[in-house]
């Protein structure tokens, strides 16, 4: 009897095997220091996952599991950048000031998703990517809630976990009418003959969307801003980013590797999508006070922007939206880093008004929050005056001018939130009622990082964008 | 083109950034003369180019060229041509007498203030040199971050909204414009092969008819609001009020004419097409702004806002005149350019020292300093004549090539530019007559000085300057003509340039559209 034994190549699971490693290990720290050892651990294991890729990526990349794992350049590259957004969260969290946290069972969790949003980019399999999405998930829910004291962390938690499973059950669903239309799971294969064409596409079409719900895309992004506000200050600045990478991924595998009847009505799906999320999330931050709050919805508006660079595969849209990532995780852990470092101890959320008359006390710090803002509304000199070129361009080139010029208008209604946290800073004398939190080194020298990279990337992006695109292999045209 | 050893024009960007650094390193007290040093060692360097200068010569001088994104076809292109010859010792020459302005004037975070100032520099020098389009527009764009900091931080009591309304006003218009350069990008490189932003490969090519007249409207709208032209004016007279006096000797002196720079630089040549047919438009939009801006200029209490509503009237006559694209219109603009930022940025200093000693720029407050302050009168008037366009200095040389131009375009066009001269007479005049001579109207009499050394020195090169120009306009404008001539040439929409492309161009046309609305799949 003939018997084959499937390719498992389990190297090409070698990250995810250290990470899953690491998050057991923590779990078993505890006491009253369990926490920061367990921060280094979790660290340690990030930046081991992350020094892997270029020993994975060594000849292209490779497969494992007959295929359900694909680790070519393009996927490499997210996972390095999930990496790196990971261990600036984890870093945050150390000095996050994070209620109830006691041993290593928060790290642990992080590092779950972690491996989840692993799963999520290098599946080629929706079934695997869906186990991915569902291993993200369920820590992340965890983590909102993680302050059991705070009502607002629960409500936002509870919310996440509502909205999250009905994503899922969405995803699944949709899972089901791409088997029943292709008679497989995986991505890869193009389905030949189809007894449906149009339930391929609802299939495609709900999956999109389960997928959207992470990257708080309008119509699916109700959670965000509650999440965003109730969860830890670094938990939300994990999510995010973190996760929408791991989305952004499979969506650009599903428009990349999926070629069907129908994709015309899911471009304009995604198009009606990006609009939308610039128009609302712009819009709606314009009215906020919360400082998280704003960058929650900033959020949304940035994931519309980000959109755009999904429209344009298989274009220039990779490149531009992997550029867009790497200087979105600076600019927007930078902003979250900064809210960590300015976090009021007792009575709630920060205001943007609190940061009134920072300049003065705390010059520096003013200095990074207003490049990241800067950044975060697309100016130069800084990185994301780039990205949002890049990005623009390649929306230009293949054909979405109109879409570029929403995406203009909203940018300069954009400008007023953000540079209103430059005018609070720089041009209010009032100082804030603020407690400044002080003596944390890792922490200064984390946010004075992240805001050295935001200004490199404006300066320098030529050099960046030569990597990105040796790594980045051509797009099958 | 000429290649230098030297790289005299980056040596100008990173001069005054090299400043700032050092500000930034040292102590509080080193502030003020490290940036005079950068400053002037700055202006100095300026001072070059104009020597070297090889009048005549067609194309760009003292040209850099290196890659900077090569993926995406950005280069570190630098060069000048006679256009921008003359707006570098400007720029240099106001961020001078700015930073000896600021000098006492300036009491709270000081290094903050001149790390700004000298950063503004870098970015205005920029502008004016840089020959790639992106480039342009990052030095565009970078300098309005320093700009609504100095509004923003150091201006009066209204300045929060102020410094908001002039960055989202010009970043609205320039944001388009970013969206042109993409466009144009892309239509070298269907017509020439290789997706390139530098300016001297777009002005190789001819810009099919239709994308002229959007691209033309996308970029306009950026350059008309830093000009400004009616109706897209209301950000200025707030951000002069609200801005310290440096600040709008810069607005004023630099800032407005980078719109106009603009429009010579890349609507005429790159859209010629467009130009004609808009220019019915823009001259009907520069009119209105001429006479409005005027006669709100009189209604003004307000000195500051007086001086800003006479800017608006002005740059609205120099638009006029580059759109007539006749050789007098045009060298006309291009003196006017100069000539208004100095004469301007001249008044910006004097109100603000008026203001330094009575606190107040209400004309109704203010009254009969001639005799008290006779040095700041003398410099008073001789600015206020040079606005008005007093034959002998400097306002009169472009004045008169604006409206010759005028009228040799069209007699009524000439007729109703030439209002602003007289209406320019009227307001000045009256101004001055409050508030040098007349009796004293402030409330308390306390006493004040006369101008202070720092002061005379800042204003004796402006007059000087002044006179020279007036008394000698043929070095200055013999210069231009070559770059003036070159404008005409590549803007006139001459059947002769489109008769051999006549068969091609449909095809070019079609060819254009498909690569651009092509889509993804």
């Amino acid at each position: 009897m003939a018997f084959s034994i499937p390719d498992v190549n389990l190297v090409s699971l070698l990250p995810e095997i250290l990470l899953l490693a690491a998050a057991t290990a923590t779990l078993f720290l505890s006491g009253t220091d369990g926490h920061r050892t367990a921060a280094a651990c979790a660290a340690a294991a990030v930046v081991a996952s992350l020094l892997t890729t270029p020993i994975l990526f060594r000849g292209a990349g490779m497969e494992g599991f007959d295929g359900l794992i694909v680790k070519d350049g393009g996927t490499l590259l997210f996972l390095a950048l999930m990496d790196l957004a990971a261990l600036v969260a984890i870093l945050l969290s150390r000095d996050g000031d994070i209620r109830g946290q006691r041993g290593g069972e928060f790290y642990a969790l992080a590092l779950f998703a972690l491996i989840g949003m692993h799963i999520m980019a290098a599946g080629r399999d929706l079934l695997v990517i869906f186990l991915g999405l569902e291993i993200l998930a369920l820590p992340l829910y965890i983590l909102v809630g993680f302050d059991r004291t705070s009502r607002d962390g629960m409500e936002g938690a509870v919310k996440y976990f509502l909205l999250g499973s009905f994503s899922s059950a969405l995803f699944l669903l949709g899972l089901a009418f791409y088997y029943g239309a292709t008679g497989t799971t995986g991505l890869g294969a193009a389905p030949g003959a189809l007894s449906s064409p149009a339930l391929l596409f609802a299939g495609l079409a709900l999956v999109t969307a389960g997928v959207g719900f992470k990257i708080a895309a309008v119509p699916f992004h109700m959670w965000a801003p509650d999440a965003y506000e109730g969860a830890p200050v670094p938990v939300a600045a994990y999510i995010s980013v973190a996760p929408k990478i791991a989305a952004f991924a499979v969506l650009m595998r599903i428009g990349l590797d999926v070629t069907v009847p129908g994709s015309d009505s899911l471009t304009q799906a995604v198009l009606v999508m990006s609009v939308a999320s610039m128009i609302v999330g712009n819009l709606a931050a314009l009215r906020q006070t919360g400082f998280v709050r704003m960058l929650a919805y900033s959020g949304i508006a940035q994931a519309g922007y980000m959109l755009i660079g999904l429209l344009a595969l298989p274009g220039e849209g990779r490149a531009a939206l992997s550029f867009y990532l790497l200087v979105y995780i600076f600019m927007n852990l930078g902003a979250f880093a900064a809210a960590v470092a300015l976090c009021r101890r007792e009575g709630g959320r920060l205001q943007i008004e609190d940061l009134s008359g920072l300049a003065a006390r705390r010059p520096l710090l003013a200095f990074a929050v207003a490049v990241f803002m800067v950044s975060l509304a697309g100016l130069p000199p800084t990185g994301g005056f780039f990205a949002k070129f890049y990005l623009f361009k390649a929306g230009i080139e293949a054909g979405y001018l109109p879409v570029v010029l929403v995406a203009i208008v909203m940018t300069v209604v954009s400008l007023f939130y953000y540079l209103r946290v430059v005018v609070a800073m720089y041009m209010r004398d009032d100082a804030g009622c603020l407690e400044l939190r002080t003596g944390l080194p890792l922490l200064a020298g984390l946010i004075g990082t992240v805001a050295v990279l935001t200004l490199l990337a404006g300066i320098l992006p030529g050099e960046i964008l030569r990597g990105l695109l040796a790594v980045l292999p051509p797009a099958v045209l | 083109m000429t290649t230098n050893d030297i790289p005299i024009l980056s040596i100008l960007i990173v001069l005054p950034l090299a400043g700032s650094a050092l500000v930034l390193l040292l102590a509080e007290r080193w502030a003020r003369t490290v940036s005079l040093a950068a400053a002037l060692s700055t202006f100095l360097v300026t001072l070059v180019p104009l020597y070297l200068f090889r009048t005549g010569q067609p194309g760009f001088q003292f040209v850099e060229h290196h890659p900077w994104v090569g993926a995406l076809g950005i280069s570190w292109h630098l060069g000048i041509d006679g256009l921008s010859l003359f707006l570098l010792p400007l720029t240099g020459f106001l961020s001078l007498a700015a930073v000896l302005v600021s000098w006492n004037s300036v009491g709270q975070k000081v290094k903050a203030y001149f790390v700004s100032f000298l950063v503004l520099e870098a970015g205005m020098l920029g502008v004016f040199a840089a020959l790639d389009a992106i480039l342009f527009y990052v030095f565009w764009e970078a300098m309005l971050i320093p700009m609504f900091l100095i509004i923003g931080i150091w201006g009066s009591e209204n300045r929060r909204y102020a410094a908001l309304k002039f960055i989202l006003y010009t970043v609205a218009g320039s944001l388009f414009l970013l969206v042109g350069f993409i466009v144009m990008a892309f239509l070298a490189q269907s017509q020439g092969g290789t997706l390139s932003f530098d300016l001297t490969r777009w002005m190789a090519f001819r810009v099919p008819a239709s994308h002229q007249y959007w691209l033309f409207a996308f970029f306009f709208l950026a350059f008309a609001v830093k000009v400004p032209l009616f109706p897209l004016h209301t950000w200025l007279p707030d951000a002069h009020v609200e801005a310290p006096t440096a600040g709008s000797v810069i607005l004023a002196g630099v800032l407005l004419k980078m719109g106009v720079y603009g429009i010579l630089r890349f609507c005429f040549p790159l859209f010629p097409e467009a130009t004609a047919f808009f220019t019915p438009a823009v001259m009907t939009l520069g009119l209105i702004g001429v006479i409005y801006g005027a006669l709100l200029a009189f209604a003004q209490e307000d000195l500051k806002r007086l001086v800003a509503y006479s800017s608006v009237s002005h740059m609205g006559l120099i638009v006029v005149g580059i759109f007539c694209l006749n050789l007098a219109g045009l060298k006309g603009g291009i003196v006017q350019m100069l000539n208004h930022g100095l004469s301007t940025g001249a008044l910006f200093i004097l109100v603000g020292a008026l203001y330094e000693r009575k606190k107040t720029r209400n004309l109704n407050r203010l009254g009969g300093l001639a005799g008290r302050t006779p040095v700041l009168a003398t410099f008073f008037v001789i600015t206020m004549l040079s606005s008005v366009g007093l034959p002998g200095l400097n306002g009169f040389v472009g004045e008169f090539l604006l409206l010759l131009g005028s009228f040799q375009f069209a007699w009524w066009l000439g007729a109703l530019a030439a209002t602003s001269v007289v209406l320019g007479a009227v307001y000045l005049l009256w101004m001055t007559q409050r508030v040098l001579f007349e009796k004293d109207r402030s409330p308390e009499r306390a006493g004040f000085d006369d101008f202070s050394l720092r002061e005379r020195i800042v204003m004796t090169p402006m007059v000087i300057l002044m006179l020279l120009i007036g008394l000698f306009p043929a070095g200055l404008t013999d210069r231009l003509e070559p770059a003036a001539r070159e404008i005409i040439a590549v803007s006139a929409p001459v059947p002769a340039r489109k008769a051999p492309a006549a068969t091609n161009a449909k095809i070019l046309m079609e060819e254009v559209t498909d690569g651009l609305q092509h889509s993804g799949r």
